[in-house]
């Protein structure tokens, strides 16, 4: 064989029928996927209205200025993940007081997700137990809802939330990411919803049924626009 | 389209002792443009494919601190299969088409999936292998052999899965915080440590995946990897046994970082530690990993001789 030889000359001019084939195969694929990218946008909560949906009265609880609440850190990527945030404390004579945020991304997609509390909190410098994962019963059905302490130099906070993606409410990064696919796959762009629940104490079962408390009331006050917009449920 | 320069007697012209080079001098090396010109249909189908992808690549990873090295694994790795060109181009064959398409069944529909639901990590790797499947299809595997280092080092233009890549620098992050700490406690610093957050007199800084510079960590691996190979590529063995050492010398790399950070806080302030990271961390976070990577070139010598000359007698 000749050094020179690039590849055997093919036996008669024209295309190769491999081109063809594997060419072929790759524009279909491409635009398979054009076609079956997801363009409907499912906002669920429209510009601005995320504050209007949660009364400053809960139950015995009303509201008070918002302060001390662990927040996404303020960078970058925040400006990218969330459209709108939420954040306010309420306190009561009779009970703990709770810290609520939201944070609400209106388009969810495999890059750009809302991020868990477990990102955050270490981030500020607490440290995590374990997250219990738990259903929060409510009269439409359970919302799975994860809690865990997290404790710092200087308090100790117990945080209940949930997460919306869509209608689903995945309890784990991983149901998330799969909450995404389902809607791409139905071809839509979901939204997402992180609601969060804290209260600063060291009594464990004492912070779980404050939050535990918190949620439902709170649940029950929004009626069903608002539980649609919280929980993808009516 | 490139006319085909064959003669009347096609049968005879393929390509034995008589061929004619298609328009080039003897002697000069082969032209991979003019071969790869003739099959413009595929190029035109996989550009479907690439660009997309290599926007969203370049978009979402390339733009950042972890994915910075992407444009240089690109013209490095095609730079390399140019040198190589003389030595692959004459054994390419035909590859065996069913195993292509075997894996093209599984790595396209996996592509469009991806895609379309914006996964940009797995739309890369999906992208890789498919590349690859192509490639094997034209080029046959004793061709693809003699490329074997620019295929593996082209996997480094797409983003890793977030989860592996943690996998890997959470353990990294939370040994680097807890031995440049020790090692500072040892040598009489005022230093403490609580989980990723380290005190150094008055100062508390956090460890995060960035300060540690572990997004580096992969930049690190790619670079050391073409800078052992370069050096050692006719000694394949000895080149793959000193890759071993890529990874521990960049978290080498990283913990001398965080312990520089630690002293200039310690030493200079805040202002001056953050003055650091901005500026010269890159550059200190490369010098130490390439002189690390020198520094075992230089201890595993004997090794290397005794490979190479095993290499030589087989």
């Amino acid at each position: 064989m000749s050094a020179e030889a690039l590849e055997p000359a093919p036996t008669r001019p024209g295309i190769d029928r491999r081109d063809l084939i594997f060419g072929g195969a790759a524009a279909a694929a491409a635009a398979l996927a054009y076609a079956r990218t997801p363009r409907t946008r499912e906002m669920k909560i429209a510009k601005n209205a995320l504050d209007k949906i949660v009364p400053k009265q809960i139950g015995p609880w009303h509201e008070e200025a918002a302060s001390g609440i662990v927040l996404p850190p303020p960078d970058q990527l925040s400006q990218l993940l969330y459209d709108q945030q939420f954040a306010r404390v309420y306190v009561s004579d009779t009970r703990l007081a709770v810290m609520f945020l939201m944070a609400y991304g209106s388009s969810q997609d495999g890059v750009l997700q809302i991020h868990r509390p477990e990102i955050c909190y270490p981030a500020g410098g607490y440290r995590l137990t374990d997250t219990v994962k738990s259903v929060l019963p409510t009269p439409g059905g359970g919302v799975p809802v994860r809690t865990f302490t997290a404790s710092s130099m200087t308090r100790v906070e117990e945080v209940l939330y949930w997460t919306r993606i869509g209608d689903a409410l995945p309890v784990s990064w991983a149901e998330q990411r799969l909450a995404v696919f389902r809607s791409n796959l139905a071809g839509l762009v979901p939204d997402g919803l992180l609601v969060r629940f804290s209260t600063v104490s060291q009594n464990h079962d004492q912070a779980v049924a404050t939050l535990t408390e918190f949620a439902r009331t709170l649940l029950a006050a929004i009626g069903p626009a608002g539980r649609a917009q919280l929980i993808g449920q009516p | 389209m490139p006319k085909e320069q064959g003669d009347a007697t096609g049968a005879a012209m393929t390509g034995v002792g008589l061929a004619r080079p298609q328009g080039r001098l003897k002697g000069a090396p082969p032209s991979i443009g003019a071969a790869a010109a003739r099959h413009w249909p595929l190029l035109l189908g996989l550009a479907t494919m690439v660009i997309p992808t290599m926007i969203r690549v370049a978009h979402d990873s390339w733009s950042t601190e972890q994915g910075a090295h992407g444009p240089i694994v690109v013209a490095t790795g095609v730079w390399l299969v140019m040198t190589l060109r003389r030595d692959f181009m004459p054994l390419i064959r035909p590859g065996r088409l069913g195993l292509s398409l075997a894996a093209l069944a599984v790595m396209l529909p996996l592509y469009a999936l991806a895609r379309l639901t914006g996964t940009t990590e797995v739309e890369g790797i999906a992208l890789y292998f498919t590349l690859i499947a192509v490639a094997y299809a034209y080029l046959g595997s004793a061709a693809m052999r003699v490329l074997w280092f620019p295929i593996l080092y082209f996997a480094f233009v797409f983003p890793p899965p977030d989860t592996m890549v943690a996998l890997i620098t959470q353990p990294l992050k939370i040994g680097i915080s807890k031995w440049s700490v020790d090692l500072l406690a040892l040598l009489g610093y005022p230093v403490a440590r609580s989980g990723v957050m380290i005190q150094i007199d008055q100062y508390d800084i956090l460890v995060a995946a960035a300060c540690a510079g572990l997004n580096s960590l992969i930049s690190l691996s790619a670079i050391s990897l073409f800078y052992i190979y370069l050096l050692h590529k006719a000694n394949w063995r000895y080149a793959l046994v000193l890759m071993l050492a890529v990874v521990p010398v960049a978290a080498l790399a990283n913990f001398v970082r965080v312990v520089l950070i630690i002293l200039l806080t310690y030493y200079g302030g805040d202002a001056l530690a953050q003055g650091f990271l901005h500026g010269f961390a890159g550059l200190t976070l490369f010098t130490v990993a390439l002189l690390g990577i020198f520094g075992i070139d230089k201890l595993l010598t004997p090794l290397r001789r005794r490979l190479a000359a095993r290499d030589a007698a087989a």
